[in-house]
């Protein structure tokens, strides 16, 4: 199927697995007999997920290796579609779908599953050492973008996997279709030699992005992560840096409309203002940074992106100095010091992010998650700064804007909040539900669902 | 054949564990696919467990793009059922077209 059919199906079928992990139930079984398709009303085409949290597994149940069963003696999944702790019978969360997933688009954009073995077993130590495929050496013309959807989803390593099937295709959605390097069409997906760099970045992407699991999960095949760019794909938000800055800044005029309402007269302009336009440079330096790191990613020399960082360093310096030379009227000390700590986090981050840029093979990612969630950290710090701001506007529309801004990005980051506290219950529950399921279940289910 | 209150028609897919059929759901007049399980796992307590147990799941998810689970249930001489929308096409619609090998 073409890659705009597949986005557009697929994408259905990811929003569905997140809609499930979200409900804390892993399918285990994603393979394209599970995805049914009914034109809908408007001539589109609506793809279902089917048989939920069925194990099935026909065609394996005489395989004989013990490594292939559960604690209870039974085979689950397809093999074409098995993630490697699924072969090696390892407890399973919701990642070992999203790998799933990353074949299942592979399967669909190619027309054959990743792995083609004469064996099952040869498929299987395939999901455990072969790297990845890469769907635009096998069909040219794919848009780097799938490349890196597959690529991320498929990593040996469910540490380096994105969490969020939907999230990728969302990502990959809004990306421009431009096609992968044509250069790179040649060998066979079994013979193909390791992952660009650019998927290895997009693998040091993950274990950023998924702050709850990175700092135990490696990339694997041993391949270094290069970079990090923050992404929109994997829930952190490749704008976070954006939506700091976004909400300080909002923060920062939210003092200066409260100290304007509240009569206070000023010889010289609000301290809120004036914190506003020290801070201001950093959303669009922030922004060139990210800007840069997604060059970076989709396989553009990393010169820019240390430019970036050092032009961004550079003014947080300034800002930094500017902070200094105000001086907060009573009782809005305690915000300067806020967006100094700010500053101050954000400045730890990019220094480690230059680092990592500056040595590719530098393992420094346990410490950029840290750092990250310093300026994080930082962030929720500084966003009491005016509850109830939004009342208390008049009609000033920049205010407004602003304010929407900060109120939107505390929403974003609430959601971000309750979607991590949920994938742990969803952890928990998952392992609990694995544990039932491997004392009860002895018999494989029947392979088909509805035509 | 009725099973539960469904008219069964016609059988549209078989496997290991029982038989999916187009059938009608008699009060509301719609066309379903029904899933029956084989008579021989009834004995099999903790596979009905499960059948139920999942049958729950997929229903608590109610997501449009996950397929609906209308109703489960038990046949009067034992037999587990599950009535769900009823889809045309299946994925293998996915793998053919382009890049096909």
């Amino acid at each position: 199927m073409t890659p705009t059919e597949a986005l557009h199906l697929l994408g259905q079928i990811a929003d569905a697995l997140d809609a499930a992990h979200d409900h804390g139930i892993i399918h285990r079984d994603i393979k394209p007999a599970n995805v049914l398709l009914e034109r809908g009303g408007g001539g589109g085409t609506v793809a279902y997920l089917a048989d939920f949290g069925l194990a099935k597994g026909d065609t394996l149940a005489t395989a004989s290796n013990a490594a292939f069963h559960t604690s209870s003696g039974n085979v689950l999944g397809t093999v074409d579609y098995m993630a490697p702790e699924q072969v090696r019978g390892e407890r399973l969360d919701r990642r070992a779908d999203v790998y799933a997933f990353g074949c299942l688009l592979f399967t669909a954009l190619t027309g054959a599953p990743p792995f083609p073995r004469d064996s099952d077993y040869a498929t299987m130590t395939a999901h455990l050492n072969d790297p990845a495929p890469i769907p635009s050496r096998v069909v040219p013309g794919i848009p780097a973008s799938l490349d890196e959807v597959v690529a991320r989803a498929m990593a040996k390593n469910p540490g380096a996997r994105a969490p969020s099937a939907g999230a990728l295709m969302r990502w990959a959605a809004a990306q421009p279709a431009a096609p992968a390097p044509a250069a790179a069409a040649a060998p066979a997906p079994a013979a193909a030699g390791k992952p660009a760099a650019a998927v290895a970045g997009a693998r040091a992407t993950l274990l950023v992005a998924d702050r709850s699991r990175a700092p135990q999960g490696g990339p694997d095949h041993g391949t270094p992560p290069t970079l990090l760019p923050p992404t929109s794909g994997a829930g952190v938000g490749r704008g976070r840096l954006i939506v700091v800055a976004a909400v300080v800044l909002g923060a920062a005029l939210a003092v200066s409309a409260v100290l304007l309402l509240s009569g206070e007269s000023e010889a010289e302009r609000p301290f809120g203002e004036r914190l506003a336009d020290a801070l201001e440079p950093l959303i669009d330096d922030n922004e060139s940074v990210t800007r840069e790191l997604e060059g970076l990613r989709a396989g553009g020399s990393p010169g820019g992106a240390l430019d970036a960082v050092r032009d961004t360093l550079e003014g947080l310096d300034s800002t930094g100095d500017e902070l200094s030379d105000l001086a907060p009227p009573g009782g809005e000390g305690a915000t300067l010091r806020q967006a100094e700590e700010l500053v101050g986090a954000e400045r730890d981050y990019l220094d480690a992010v230059g680092s990592v840029l500056n040595n590719p093979g530098s393992p420094r990612i346990g410490e950029l998650v840290r750092l990250e969630g310093q300026a994080d950290d930082a962030l929720g710090d500084l966003d009491p700064v005016a509850p109830g701001l939004e009342s208390s506007l008049g009609g000033s529309e920049p205010l407004i804007a602003y304010s929407e801004s900060r109120l939107s990005a505390r929403e974003q980051r609430e959601q971000q909040e309750a979607i991590a506290s949920r994938q742990q219950e969803v952890q928990a529950g998952a392992e609990e539900q694995e544990l039932e399921f491997a004392r009860q279940v002895d018999a494989v289910l029947e392979p088909s669902c509805p035509v | 054949m009725n099973i539960g209150g469904f008219q069964v028609e016609r059988p549209i897919a078989r496997g290991g564990m029982g038989e999916v059929f187009e059938a009608t759901q008699l009060s509301l007049g719609r066309k379903v696919a029904l899933k029956v399980v084989a008579s021989e796992r009834n004995a099999d307590r903790s596979f009905v467990e499960r059948f139920r147990r999942e049958a729950r799941a997929a229903a608590a998810i109610e997501y449009p793009n996950i397929l609906p689970v209308y109703e489960t249930g038990e046949t009067e001489d034992g037999r587990l059922y599950m009535a769900m929308r009823l889809v045309r096409w299946r994925g293998s619609r996915l793998t053919s077209g382009r890049g096909g090998r």
